[in-house]
């Protein structure tokens, strides 16, 4: 130790020369800035390896709700399976014993087993009415469950829309005459479409029949219009109407509205199903507008034949039909 | 007075069927199942035969395809009873086989069975109905 500090050359820093002292110092100083640091990156290493650790951990735990989100799906997926076979062949077993008493009956009341007493008459036709509804019941149930598996089968052609429409309303006659109710299709256009007309022929029998269930005087009328690439037929009725408290549910699957005291009670899946076949053709049924007490309007509509909606619709059902062996699509 | 054959292994529906049938004046057998079916048809001759498809042990594609095999019956029309859950398959084969007509059970009364039945002996043979969906 000097007792004088000494000068040192050193190399000259700009703004002159330093002392030994002083550089030791400034090394002093770095040293501990560096340990400092090093420090500091340790703790943020040490930090890091907890964070990377939990990542780890969270990445097992997301790996293991995935794994049993997979096989919770799985066993939804096969419950669905089942429930549509289920649904399948309840319906077949039902169709038969229904039939059977559907047909007795029938036969009892033209009289095929003799003059029925006349006290018989009327328990039988309600014999009768109850067994028809069951078989529609459950033709709806088995329309649903293949509707659900995609198995329905669509056949397309390319039709004029306004024969259909009036063959329909011809046929309905025989339920509005009775009740007094004025049904007509006066102003049909003559378009060509692209559906399957058996269905358009369901769904319109199920629109038309819903109006005159709730419909107690007055008229339903259908009309067209033509929209573009769509034709949509309005059923207007002058029924009970439907009120915005059930617009919601009007089209869920196994909704039925209060129907009221005396009316006959529909399986509540029609406008489902009819909704879910005008949907695979490329079209839609929806409740245009309606007041209670006032009276409705439904529209169903239809691609036009040639569009682009209705070359998507049949595209699809085709692509369906290569994956589902069962359902076949002819066009 | 023509005779029917109706060959089918629910005999709740057969009753029914023949029932309305000897109401509507003609004569009926019947078969349970299709050995019996090929005795009846040689006994009795029919003028036409209602043929169900799903039968067990000799079903009834087979027996038609013995029945159009042997001269002596292959020209007694063949009416098929289907039931939905046929499959379009079976039903054109019956057709292709040689069967004039098909008829869903379920769903169908009495009435039509035998609307159909006069119709064909009536000589309407349509052009062979293909299955449409």
């Amino acid at each position: 130790m000097e007792s004088r500090p000494a000068r040192i050359a050193t190399q000259s820093v700009a703004g002159g020369e330093k002392t030994k002292e002083q550089l030791q110092e400034e090394l002093r100083k770095t040293q501990e800035e560096l340990a400092i640091q090093k420090w500091g990156i340790e703790k943020t290493l040490e930090g890091m390896k907890v964070m990377v650790s939990e990542i780890i951990q969270k990445g097992k735990g997301v790996e293991e709700e995935k794994a049993k989100i997979e096989t919770a799906n799985e066993k939804l997926e096969s419950l669905d399976r089942l429930k549509d076979e289920f649904l399948s062949v309840a319906s077949h077993e039902l169709r038969t014993p229904l039939t059977a008493i559907d047909g007795l009956v029938s036969m009892i009341l033209e009289g095929e087993y003799g003059e029925v007493n006349k006290d018989l008459k009327q328990p039988l036709e309600d014999v009768n009415t109850s067994s028809e509804r069951l078989i529609h019941l459950v033709n709806d149930l088995l329309n649903l469950s293949r509707l659900q598996a995609g198995r329905l089968k669509y056949t397309f052609s390319q039709t004029d829309i306004k024969p259909i429409v009036e063959g329909i309303v011809k046929m309905m006659q025989v339920i509005a005459e009775p009740k007094g109710l004025k049904l007509s299709a006066p102003n049909i256009n003559s378009i060509i479409v692209s559906a399957d007309i058996g269905k358009v022929e369901e769904i319109l029998d199920n629109l038309i029949g819903n109006s005159l269930k709730f419909t107690d005087k007055g008229s339903i009328v259908l009309s067209t219009k033509v929209v573009e690439d769509k034709v949509i037929i309005f059923i207007t009725d002058t029924g009970i109407g439907i009120g915005k408290e059930d617009l919601e549910k009007l089209f869920g699957r196994f909704e039925k509205l209060e129907s009221g005291l005396g009316r006959p009670a529909g399986t509540g899946l029609g406008l489902h199903i009819s909704r879910e076949m005008a949907r695979k053709m490329g079209g839609d049924v929806w409740l245009e507008k309606s007041e209670k007490g006032m009276g409705s309007t439904f529209a169903f509509s239809i691609p036009r034949s040639n569009s682009e909606l209705a070359r998507k619709a049949r595209g699809e059902i085709e692509k369906e039909a290569k994956v589902h062996p069962d359902q076949k699509s002819v066009s | 007075m023509a005779k029917i054959l109706i060959v089918d292994d629910d005999a709740l529906l057969v009753r029914m069927y023949q029932k309305k049938l000897e109401n509507d004046g003609y004569i009926v057998a019947t078969a349970d199942d299709g050995e019996t079916a090929l005795q009846k048809v040689q006994e009795l001759k029919p003028d036409l035969i209602l043929l169900d498809i799903m039968m067990p042990k000799v079903n009834g594609l087979q027996v038609l395809a013995i029945l159009k095999e042997d001269k002596e019956t292959s020209s007694i029309p063949v009416i098929l009873l289907t039931n939905v859950g046929s499959s379009d398959e079976d039903v054109n084969r019956g057709l292709e086989l040689g069967a004039v007509a098909y008829l869903v059970k379920a769903g169908n009364r009495p009435s039509t069975v035998v609307a159909k039945v006069k119709e064909i002996l009536a000589g309407y043979v349509h052009d062979l109905p293909k299955i449409k969906s």
